[in-house]
């Protein structure tokens, strides 16, 4: 990670890396996609809030199975863990030890396929579980996202939008601006081509914006943390020993792994 | 926990708590170690560094594994787990604790060597270690609760702690941390059996040499955030079973929290 790049990361709290996965990645990916389809689910929660700028009857459709598929269908989505151009930017936000926080999300929009209101920022997002910090020299962050966009996005198409700086915010958001009804302008909607990367912070104030596309929306979100933090989900089936067994229910939740 | 604690624990780093500990707390654990005592071990760490004045004529003794004693000798190191008069500094501080590790029984007989100062602002940037404040909330990552279990009086060493170093914005001196300068900056902290001390790891703190005539005892639980593990816990980690065939790179960002 370049010292520019640590520079515009601490600014605006994203970058855009160009170019990063390739082409074959990319078609397999989709493909595996196209043969797991039917089991891809539409999302029942409406991401939009009171929202009526980001709000539709279309509904995004998520997957977290992916890495779970075997081979070949689960392979591009597990090397995508560890990609080689990530792995840098990942060792210098998180630090060495760095683990996933989850298991990788596929999100698919159709045209006309309902947002996601904005959120992030320092108010919201106050514990150490999904923060920000530049401390002498040295940027931290926890619950670090990596976008792989597996279709183009935009102009003028929609998907992920920022603001900028949004990670740094001291204030509690306008609900206006949660909402995408006022202050558009701060919002920067990601232009991004299949193959590209995004890096964030989730504390980067961060939405989707509806898809007005033609074609699918497909993006992978692949969330990290530092090698000391949970994950939003345990991925590992934790056990405890017998003596915990025997303790009460209040001094065994002591004991509990983090998550 | 009172707006004066909190003043306090925001200005200095640490809190001393009086009486927190019964009479009978206090015997039963006493009893419980001398009925254990073959497990006192020494730490091959030598503690003191390369400090001149914190050498002793002989090593700490330290004991481990009080929670996984058979009854009824555990049950006070469990009930000490949650304590009614810890329990609410611990959520105003860290929010929903667990126990990172311990309890660790620091045993110190006269001319016993102490523990180099260690801690401060910029030792301990991480989330798991660190003090923030933000909002008028203090947010904590690992935090120590000692309880004491014998006296420490003025001149007989143990804790020792700088106070407002864990809001220091520069390096702690080498003659500092050695307690070889600047002596009048540490505080030897001046407790008697059944106080306890509540402090964040991210204030610089230690052992100065043992010379009270009795033995030392000082029970030590080290808690974090509900999201965060320095240690590896007492859970034991399983790998889901889709992951055994990933490559080791793979697997190993799934990796449990924890050094």
């Amino acid at each position: 990670m370049t010292e520019e790049e640590k520079y515009l990361f601490d600014l605006k709290g994203f970058l855009v890396l160009r170019d990063v996965v390739d082409a074959d990645t990319i078609a397999r990916a989709n493909s595996a996609i196209d043969s797991h389809f039917d089991q891809i689910e539409t999302h029942e929660r409406q991401f939009e809030g009171g929202s009526q700028a980001l709000a539709s009857e279309v509904r995004q459709k998520w997957c977290d199975e992916m890495v779970t598929w075997g081979k070949p269908h689960g392979e591009p989505f597990r090397e995508l863990m560890v990609q080689p151009l990530i792995k840098p930017y990942l060792a210098e936000l998180l630090g060495s030890g760095y683990r996933i926080a989850r298991q990788p999300r596929l999100i698919i929009m159709d045209r006309g396929c309902a947002g996601h209101y904005m959120h992030g920022g320092q108010v919201d997002r106050q514990g150490f579980e999904y923060t920000y910090r530049a401390k002498f020299g040295h940027i931290y962050c926890s619950h670090l996202l990596v976008e792989f966009p597996l279709a183009d996005e935009g102009p003028g198409q929609g998907g992920l939008a920022l603001i900028p700086g949004g990670h740094k915010a001291n204030y509690p958001i306008p609900q206006s601006l949660r909402d995408y009804e006022a202050y558009q302008d701060e919002i920067v909607e990601v232009e991004v081509k299949a193959g590209d990367a995004v890096i964030f912070a989730e504390i980067t104030i961060h939405g989707t914006m509806v898809w007005n596309g033609e074609h699918q929306r497909r993006t992978l979100l692949y969330g990290y943390n530092p090698g000391y933090q949970g994950g939003e989900e345990p991925l590992l089936k934790a056990s405890y020993p017998e003596y915990v067994q025997d303790m009460t229910e209040e001094q065994r939740t002591m004991l509990r792994p983090p998550v | 926990m009172n707006d004066d604690e909190k003043f306090f624990f925001d200005l200095k780093g640490f809190l001393v708590l009086r009486n927190v500990l019964s009479d009978d707390t206090i015997a039963r654990c006493n009893e419980a170690i001398d009925r254990h005592a073959e497990t006192f071990f020494e730490t091959d760490r030598r503690l003191e560094g390369e400090s001149k004045t914190l050498g002793g004529s002989a090593r700490q003794k330290w004991m481990e594994g009080m929670l996984e004693w058979e009854r009824p000798w555990c049950e006070p190191f469990r009930e000490l787990l949650v304590h009614e008069r810890i329990a609410p500094l611990l959520a105003e501080l860290v929010g929903s604790p667990r126990l990172d590790h311990g309890p660790l029984l620091i045993a110190m007989d006269k001319g016993d060597g102490g523990h180099a100062l260690h801690g401060g602002a910029v030792e301990r940037q991480d989330f798991s270690q660190t003090y923030d404040f933000k909002y008028g909330k203090m947010s904590c990552g690992l935090t120590t609760v000692e309880f004491q279990l014998a006296d420490e009086r003025p001149g007989d060493g143990g804790l020792a702690i700088v106070p407002g170093s864990h809001k220091s914005h520069f390096p702690t001196p080498r003659g500092v941390a050695l307690y070889e300068e600047l002596q009048e900056h540490v505080k030897e902290i001046h407790t008697e059996a059944g106080d306890a001390i509540i402090f964040t790891e991210a204030v610089t703190h230690g052992t100065l040499v043992w010379q009270g005539g009795h033995q030392r005892r000082s029970l030590i639980y080290k808690y974090n955030t509900g999201s965060q593990a320095h240690a590896a816990g007492y859970h034991r980690s399983e790998y889901p079973e889709y992951a055994r065939d990933m490559t080791e790179k793979q697997r190993a960002l799934f990796r449990p929290t924890g050094r």
